[in-house]
């Protein structure tokens, strides 16, 4: 990139900016959903406005079944953005959390979801009791298992760890990596997590999910099924890469690696093809230094 | 003979760092051959970073600067700033030389850094390695002091940092703070950002911050520093797109739309610039689904950095345009709505205040905002006033960074 010269850059900026007011004088909000854009009518240096009149016609709009979906989509949207105006949003808060209550039960799958989602990142007793209740009886779920368990998992205090290990046992791909995911809250779990890590037979992405899991439920054990993993010549790239990056970030002084790892980890960062594995142990052997260093 | 260079703004270990600021630094003989007076030439040496310099505070410098240094060792003042648009790619990529005027040898050189913030999608890949594994690094796997910083964007909370006048100041303290954690661990990193309103589809790779599948569940190829994130006890990060990569997220304002905020030159106001709180950034927010459209748990995805980064990019860039970084300009800044503490120019922001008085949050996570290795500058408990001229365009000690779009000019 050349030098700019900043008289010449700021000339450049003006005339371009004046071209675009001459242009067009506003933006197009989302989409059509209403007259105006949304953020229009937001003038936070005048302490007058208020919030209510718009929140009251998006709640209508979202809760509008008649209304196209992307209008009802955009609405939430809408609100959603307002909500980051803290304190501004606040009287209306209850109300957004009763619709989004509403609409998590709503005919339309997509509105559905992003309700519960909204709900669920709030930790939301109903929207919980909703999703475990669709786990157990899958006729009435109102989302996939996978999403389920994700938005569950939102709510980091193992309330849903009985829920995972049923749909464990009983699905395959994203519902059983979902499981996993939780499970990684339950130290019952951690032997099964590192016969999984360990289990070449097993697909690369559970044998990582694995992998991470186990690192936060029994560090020590992770460490260990990691440097034999890393070891493994014959092992595959991709979770001997996690495994190396995984004890590439653990900075604390006991995990301090030894000189036959680091040996092990040298040689792996020349011989190896794999740019994920040569990355991760490059990672490894940066942090060894500089834990050498301090 | 031996001839001193002094650039203040280095860290413990003598390296540079400089922005598009202009720094006052000196040169002198710290040996001299005789009695006589020497002149000196100033030149940048670079494979990155350039350097340019100036005898006075501007934003027009020069590649080469002529100085004559006295036999007693006395200091000559010159100012030192990076070239705009030629930021570092490395540490110390850039070097600060002198050579006796029409003499080939150098006989005093500092490396230097031009540690500017990048558009995310312009970066190397060893920059976007350095950054991801910094952030990796700090989050210790949910261990680490990156909680402090999702603490102090949670409900409860939210009126510090939203709904008012001091959302942009708020949030410009808040970046800083971990740029500068994130430079305790690698000097070379500033805080990339998201140009929302471009398509950014090498952002959202796994490479970078991480793929979306049809769940939500966001991905990242084997051995991704962040491959093993976590936070609030939850692993991993959910968010999914709600418009396609290859295209920005519709229904934003433009950087110019957003420039325009407040009216035009040289009219320009706060007050209606800050109404950006909504469109762009809430609807940038909002987006995609998952962790980042909620206020309370955005922070937990790094994606919250970047594009919060490209807020405070466009907030600089208005403030540059239309000159609005003196605090005593009424154009600069807008009165507090309901007069709310921590909104107020004079007022200091929690938490680095550490003030957990009504009607501020009952504890305040993170201490004191990091100290910076290269600048004094805000202190550990920033006012809102502080955060207004960040490349100290009307003196004083600059905030310690700057992107690589808006310029310093006096």
């Amino acid at each position: 990139m050349p030098a700019i010269d900043v008289d010449e850059y700021r000339n450049r900026y003006e005339q371009e900016l004046e071209r675009t007011r001459t242009q067009s004088t506003r933006t197009k909000g989302a989409r059509s959903y209403t007259d105006g854009e949304p953020g229009d009518f937001i003038a936070v240096d005048d302490a007058r406005d208020d919030l209510g009149p718009r929140v009251a016609q998006l709640l209508a709009v979202a809760t509008d079944r008649d209304r196209k979906i992307d209008d009802r989509l955009d609405a939430l949207q809408a609100l959603s953005a307002l909500e980051f105006l803290g304190a501004r949003f606040s009287p209306y808060r209850a109300e957004w959390v009763s619709t989004l209550r509403t609409l998590a039960e709503d005919p339309r799958a997509t509105v559905r979801r992003s309700a519960l989602e909204q709900l669920a990142l709030r930790q939301d007793p109903h929207a919980r009791e909703l999703l475990l209740t669709g786990l157990d009886k899958p006729a009435s779920a109102l989302v996939p298992d996978a999403v389920a368990l994700q938005f569950l998992g939102h709510d980091g205090h193992g309330d849903a760890v009985p829920a995972a290990r049923k749909v464990y046992r009983r699905s395959k791909g994203a519902a059983r990596e979902e499981a996993l995911r939780i499970l990684a809250t339950d130290p019952g779990s951690a032997a099964m997590l590192e016969r999984l890590m360990k289990d070449k037979s097993e697909k690369s992405s559970v044998r990582r999910i694995s992998a991470a899991a186990l690192q936060d439920l029994d560090p020590s054990r992770f460490e260990k099924a990691a440097r034999r993993v890393v070891a493994d010549d014959d092992d595959f790239n991709e979770i001997r890469s996690t495994s190396l990056t995984g004890l590439a970030l653990r900075r604390t002084a006991e995990s301090a690696p030894d000189d036959a790892l680091v040996q092990t980890v040298t040689k792996l960062h020349s011989s190896s093809r794999s740019p994920a594995v040569k990355a991760s142990a490059s990672r490894f052997l940066a942090a060894t230094r500089d834990r050498s260093e301090t | 003979m031996q001839v001193e260079l002094d650039i203040p703004s280095a860290d413990a270990a003598g390296r540079v760092f400089l922005t598009w600021t202009p720094v006052q630094a000196t040169a002198r003989l710290a040996q001299a051959d005789d009695a006589s007076p020497v002149q000196v030439t100033l030149r940048g040496r670079s494979s990155g970073g350039r350097v340019q310099f100036a005898t006075t505070r501007t934003h027009v410098g020069t590649p080469e600067l002529q100085l004559t240094l006295p036999a007693n060792g006395t200091k000559v003042s010159f100012f030192v700033a990076g070239v705009f648009g030629q930021p570092s790619k490395a540490l110390d990529d850039g070097a600060v030389q002198v050579r006796v005027a029409g003499g080939a040898p150098v006989v005093a050189e500092k490396k230097v850094t031009v540690r500017i913030r990048k558009d995310a999608t312009k970066m190397t890949g060893p920059e976007r390695d350095r950054f991801l594994t910094a952030l990796g690094t700090f989050n210790n796997r949910g261990t680490g002091r990156f909680r402090d910083f999702y603490e102090m964007h949670v409900s409860g909370t939210l009126d510090e940092s939203h709904g008012n006048v001091g959302f942009l100041s708020w949030h410009r303290a808040y970046l800083l703070d971990l740029e500068r954690e994130l430079q305790a661990i690698d000097p070379s990193v500033t805080l990339p950002y998201w140009r929302f309103d471009r398509a950014a589809p090498s952002l959202f790779t796994p490479a970078f911050l991480g793929r979306s599948d049809a769940t939500g569940r966001v991905s990242f190829t084997p051995g991704h520093p962040l491959e093993g994130w976590r936070t609030a006890g939850v692993p991993g990060i959910t968010r999914a797109a709600g418009f396609p990569i290859s295209q920005a997220p519709p229904g934003l304002r433009t950087e110019n739309a957003t420039i325009a905020l407040g009216g035009p030159a040289p009219n320009a106001q706060y007050g209606g610039f800050v109404a950006m709180e909504i469109n762009p950034h809430g609807f940038a927010h909002t987006s995609f689904t998952g962790l980042i459209r909620n206020p309370a748990t955005s922070p937990r995805d790094p994606l919250f950095f970047l594009l919060h980064g490209n807020v405070d990019r466009l907030w600089a860039k208005w403030q540059w345009f239309h000159r609005r970084t003196d605090p005593a300009n009424p154009r600069a800044f807008a009165p507090a709505l309901n007069n709310r503490i921590g909104h107020r120019l004079s007022d200091t922001m929690w938490p680095w205040n550490n003030n957990t008085a009504p009607p501020r949050p009952a504890t305040a996570p993170g201490g004191t905002l990091a100290p910076s290795t290269v600048t004094t500058a805000p202190g550990p408990s920033p006012t809102v006033r502080s955060m207004l001229d960040h490349q100290a365009v009307g003196g004083g000690a600059p905030l310690g960074f700057a992107y690589d779009d808006v310029p310093f000019e006096v």
